[in-house]
C-alpha cells in the first residue's frame, strides 16, 4: 500500500519538482552549458513522450467508433466514414509517404477544403452573434456597441475613404483596449505562475491524473 | 402559434436568412466588382518602406509557419511579402517552417510569385519543416545549421549552398520575419529571436490576433505587421501588383457595412419594444 | 554578470515571491473569502438542469498540448474535470469529454475515473465518454459539432484555453439549446465566448475555478495570496506611470534588470 502510494504520487512530484527546478534554473540563472544543455534535452523529452501518447488517442479513435458501429447508435454510418478516410489516409501515407504527390493529393482536396469551410463559418457566425448580443441593455455594452461601430467602420476599407477620422477614433480606441488588456496579460500570468508553482511544490495534483490534493 | 411581428424580426430574425444576406452580401462584390477605394494605412506602409530600405546583402530570415487552417487569411500577405523580397535583388532569404504543411505552402507561393532571377543556395535557401515548437526556434537561432542537420529541404548539405557560409546564428541576419499559425508562435518568436539577438522582428498574424500584438508593437519586441487580408491589400497597391487581397475588399466594405446595420436594427428593435414594455 | 540571466532579477523576484506567498497561504487553517464568480456557481446548476432534460454534460480541454505555455490554463481546466466527473456521477448524469492534445487524454481519463471514485459511483465511468477528436483545430471543432448535434447535451463547459473555435461552440450550443458556461484565457478569443455563452469567465477566473469548485482551504487562500502580487503590480504600474510621465527612466531601469 505504501510502496503504491509512494510510486503513485511521491516518486511523480518528485520528479516533477526536479523537472521544474532544472528548466527555471536555466532561464532566469546563468546555468553552466551542461545544465543548460540538460534543460534542452527534457524539452526535446517531453515532446517525444507526448508524440507517443498519440497511438492512445487513434485506439480511443478506433474504440470509440467501432463501437458505435457495432451497437448502431446514432450517426453510425459517419463513424465508418471516418474510419474509411482514416485508413485511406493512413495507407497512402506510410505507403507512399506524408509529402508524396499522392498524400498531397489528398490532403489538399479533402482535407484543405473541410478546413477552410470550418474556418469561414466564424464569419457568418459573428455577424450572427453580434447581431443578437449586441443590443445595448445597459451602458456597459452600449459603450462596447459604440466602439465596436467605429472599430467596423474604421477597418473597412471604405471607412478610411469616407472620412479619416474612423481609422484615427479606432487607433485611439486600441490605446483603450491596450490598458484593459495588459491588466488581463498581468492577472492571468501571474495566475499560471501561481499554477505553475503549485504544481511544482506537488500540490496540483491534476497533472498526475489525480482528481484532488 | 403566434404570427412573428416586424419586431420580433428585427430582434430575433431566423438565423438562416441571416447567413443567406451574409452570403449574398459577400459574394456580389466578388462577383460585380465595386472598385471601392483603399487607403494605404500605417502597418503596410511601414513594413513596406523597411524592406525597401535594406541595403543591398541584407540576410532576410523568414520563419514559414504556413498552416492549412489561417493560409487563406495569412497567405495573402504571406504571398506578397515573399514576392517583395523577391523582386528585391540585394535581399537575401532564408527560410524555414515550424508546421508541418509550410514546405507544400512554399513550393505553391513560390512557383506562384515566381524568383525574379534568383538562385538558390545564393540568393535564397529553404531549409524546410523542422519539428519542435519552441526549442526549435531557439535552437534555429542559436545554431542554424545544427538545428536542421546540415541540410536543406531537399537533402542538400549547406556547405554545398554559399549563402549558407555566412549564416550560423541569428546574429548574422539582419531582419526576422515570421509568419506565425496563431498567438504562441509570436511570443516564441520574441522570446528566442528578438530579444536575445535585439533582431527586427515584423510578422504577418491573423486579424484576429492583431489586438493581442499591440503591447508588444508599444514596446518595440515587434518591429511592425501586416495582419489580415486588408493590410496585405494595401502592401499589394503600395507595390501596383493587385492580387487576391486587393479583389476582396468591396467584399470586406460591404461586410463590415452590413454588420453595422444589423447592430443598429438590432438595437432598434430592441428599444422599441423596450419603450413599449415588451422588453425589460 | 553573475550568477543571474541578464533581464530576468525582477521576473525571478517576482516567482519568488509568489512562491513564499504560497507556501505561507498554505499554511492557513482558515479559507479567505473569494468574491462571488458567476460563471463557476452555475456549473453546479447546470449539471443539475442537464440531469432534469436527462441529457449529457459536454466538456472539452481545446487543442493545445500540456507541454505548451497553455499547460496552466489545461490543469485548471482538468481540476474543473474532476468536479464535473464527481457530480455528474453523484446525479447519474453522463459526461462526455471531448479531448484534444493526446497528451491530455490519459490525464483527462484517470481525472474522470477518479471523480467517479470520490462520487461512490465507479461504475459511472465509462471510457467510452472520453473520446480524443484531434488537436487540429477545425476538425476539433467539426467534430464537437457533431456531439453538440448528435448527442445535444444540455449543459457544455469550455473552460481553459480556445481559439478561434470559441465562437462557434457558443452559437452551436445556443442552437442545440445547452447552457454554456466558459472561460478562456486566450484573451484575445475572450471576447467570442462572451457574445455567445451565457457565462463567461475572463483571465484569471478560470485559474480560480478549480479552487472555488475544491472548496480546499488551502487552494482557496492560493487564489488569495495571487491578489498581493496584483495589489503590488498595480502600484507598481502606477508609481512606473507617474515615473515616466515625469520624465524619469529610474523605474525602467529598475525593472529591466
Amino acid at each position: 500500500m505504501k510502496m503504491s502510494e509512494t510510486l503513485k504520487t511521491k516518486i511523480p512530484k518528485l520528479i516533477i519538482f526536479l523537472c521544474g527546478v532544472l528548466t527555471i534554473a536555466d532561464l532566469y540563472l546563468n546555468v553552466p552549458v551542461s545544465v543548460h544543455n540538460s534543460a534542452i534535452t527534457l524539452q526535446k523529452i517531453a515532446m517525444v513522450i507526448s508524440a507517443f501518447s498519440i497511438g492512445l488517442g487513434v485506439a480511443s479513435i478506433l474504440t470509440h467508433h467501432g463501437g458505435a458501429i457495432m451497437r448502431r447508435t446514432g450517426g453510425w454510418y459517419f463513424s465508418i466514414w471516418l474510419l474509411v478516410l482514416f485508413a485511406i489516409f493512413a495507407i497512402v501515407g506510410f505507403a507512399y509517404g506524408p509529402t508524396s504527390d499522392q498524400y498531397m493529393w489528398l490532403f489538399n482536396n479533402i482535407f484543405v477544403p473541410v478546413n477552410q469551410t470550418m474556418y469561414s463559418l466564424l464569419g457568418v457566425f459573428i455577424v450572427y452573434a453580434l447581431y443578437r448580443t449586441f443590443q445595448a441593455k445597459n451602458i456597459e455594452v452600449g459603450v462596447m456597441i459604440v466602439v465596436s461601430l467605429f472599430t467596423l467602420i474604421g477597418r473597412a476599407p471604405i471607412g478610411g475613404y469616407l472620412w479619416s477620422g474612423f481609422p484615427a477614433i479606432r487607433e485611439w480606441c486600441k490605446i483603450l483596449n491596450l490598458g484593459g488588456y495588459r491588466a488581463f496579460i498581468i492577472v492571468s500570468a501571474i495566475g499560471a505562475v501561481a499554477m505553475g508553482i503549485r504544481v511544482l511544490l506537488g500540490r496540483e495534483t491534476s497533472i498526475l491524473g489525480r482528481g484532488g490534493e | 402559434m403566434s404570427r412573428r411581428n416586424i419586431l420580433d424580426i428585427l430582434t430575433d430574425a431566423d438565423p438562416r436568412w441571416i447567413y443567406l444576406l451574409c452570403l449574398t452580401v459577400l459574394s456580389a462584390p466578388l462577383i460585380f466588382p465595386v472598385g471601392l477605394p483603399l487607403v494605404v494605412g500605417d502597418n503596410a506602409r511601414g513594413f513596406y518602406t523597411y524592406i525597401e530600405s535594406l541595403p543591398e546583402g541584407s540576410k532576410v530570415a523568414f520563419s514559414w509557419g504556413a498552416d492549412s487552417m489561417t493560409w487563406m487569411e495569412q497567405g495573402l500577405g504571406a504571398t506578397v511579402i515573399l514576392k517583395h523580397l523577391m523582386m528585391n535583388p540585394g535581399i537575401k532569404i532564408v527560410a524555414f517552417s515550424n508546421m508541418a504543411q509550410g514546405p507544400l505552402y512554399w513550393k505553391m507561393t513560390l512557383e506562384k510569385v515566381g524568383t525574379y532571377g534568383k538562385e538558390y543556395g545564393v540568393d535564397y535557401v529553404y531549409l524546410g519543416y523542422l519539428p519542435g515548437k519552441e526549442a526549435m526556434f531557439a535552437a534555429v537561432a542559436a545554431d542554424v545549421w545544427g538545428a536542421c542537420g546540415g541540410k536543406d529541404a531537399y537533402g542538400k548539405s549547406l556547405e554545398d549552398l554559399p549563402l549558407m557560409s555566412d549564416i550560423h546564428s541569428a546574429n548574422d541576419f539582419d531582419l526576422y520575419i515570421h509568419l506565425p499559425n496563431g498567438i504562441d508562435p509570436v511570443m516564441i518568436s520574441i522570446r528566442q529571436w528578438q530579444m536575445p539577438y535585439e533582431i527586427p522582428f515584423y510578422c504577418i498574424p491573423l486579424g484576429a490576433v492583431q489586438s493581442s500584438l499591440v503591447s508588444y508593437r508599444k514596446t518595440g519586441q515587434i518591429s511592425g505587421w501586416i495582419g489580415s487580408a486588408r493590410e496585405a491589400a494595401e502592401y499589394e497597391l503600395l507595390m501596383n501588383s493587385p492580387g487576391l487581397a486587393l479583389s476582396g475588399m468591396d467584399a470586406q466594405s460591404f461586410g463590415h457595412i452590413f454588420i453595422i446595420v444589423l447592430i443598429i436594427i438590432g438595437n432598434v428593435g430592441y428599444f422599441i419594444k423596450k419603450s413599449r414594455g415588451i422588453e425589460k | 554578470m553573475g550568477i543571474l540571466s541578464e533581464g530576468q532579477t525582477c521576473a525571478l523576484l517576482l516567482f519568488a515571491l509568489v512562491a513564499i506567498l504560497e507556501i505561507y497561504f498554505h499554511g492557513q487553517k482558515t479559507a479567505r473569502h473569494l468574491r462571488r464568480i458567476e460563471g463557476v456557481e452555475k456549473i453546479d446548476e447546470a449539471i443539475r438542469r442537464a440531469t432534469e432534460m436527462g441529457r449529457p454534460v459536454l466538456s472539452s480541454t481545446g487543442i493545445d498540448p500540456l507541454y505548451s505555455t497553455c499547460a496552466p490554463a489545461i490543469i485548471a481546466n482538468l481540476d474543473v474535470i474532476g468536479h464535473l466527473a464527481q457530480e455528474t456521477a453523484k446525479l447519474g448524469t453522463q459526461l462526455i469529454l471531448a479531448i484534444g492534445p493526446s497528451d491530455v487524454l490519459p490525464l483527462a481519463t484517470e481525472i474522470y475515473r477518479e471523480g467517479c471514485v470520490a462520487a461512490g459511483v465507479p461504475e459511472a465511468f465509462r471510457e467510452d465518454n472520453v473520446r480524443f477528436i484531434t488537436d487540429e483545430q477545425w476538425p476539433y471543432t467539426a467534430a464537437i459539432f457533431g456531439i453538440m448535434e448528435r448527442e445535444k447535451p444540455a449543459a457544455n463547459i469550455f473552460i481553459g484555453r480556445y481559439h478561434a473555435e470559441a465562437l462557434h461552440f457558443g452559437v452551436i450550443g445556443k442552437r442545440t439549446g445547452a447552457i454554456t458556461i466558459a472561460g478562456n484565457t486566450e484573451l484575445g478569443m475572450s471576447s467570442f465566448f462572451v457574445v455567445s455563452c451565457d457565462y463567461t469567465l475572463l483571465g484569471e477566473e478560470v485559474y480560480a475555478a478549480g479552487a472555488y469548485l475544491s472548496n480546499n482551504i488551502s487552494r482557496i487562500n492560493a487564489i488569495s495570496s495571487q491578489d498581493i502580487i496584483k495589489w503590488i503590480s498595480v502600484a507598481l504600474t502606477m508609481i512606473g506611470a507617474i515615473a515616466v510621465t515625469m520624465g524619469s527612466s529610474i523605474f525602467t531601469n529598475i525593472l529591466s534588470l
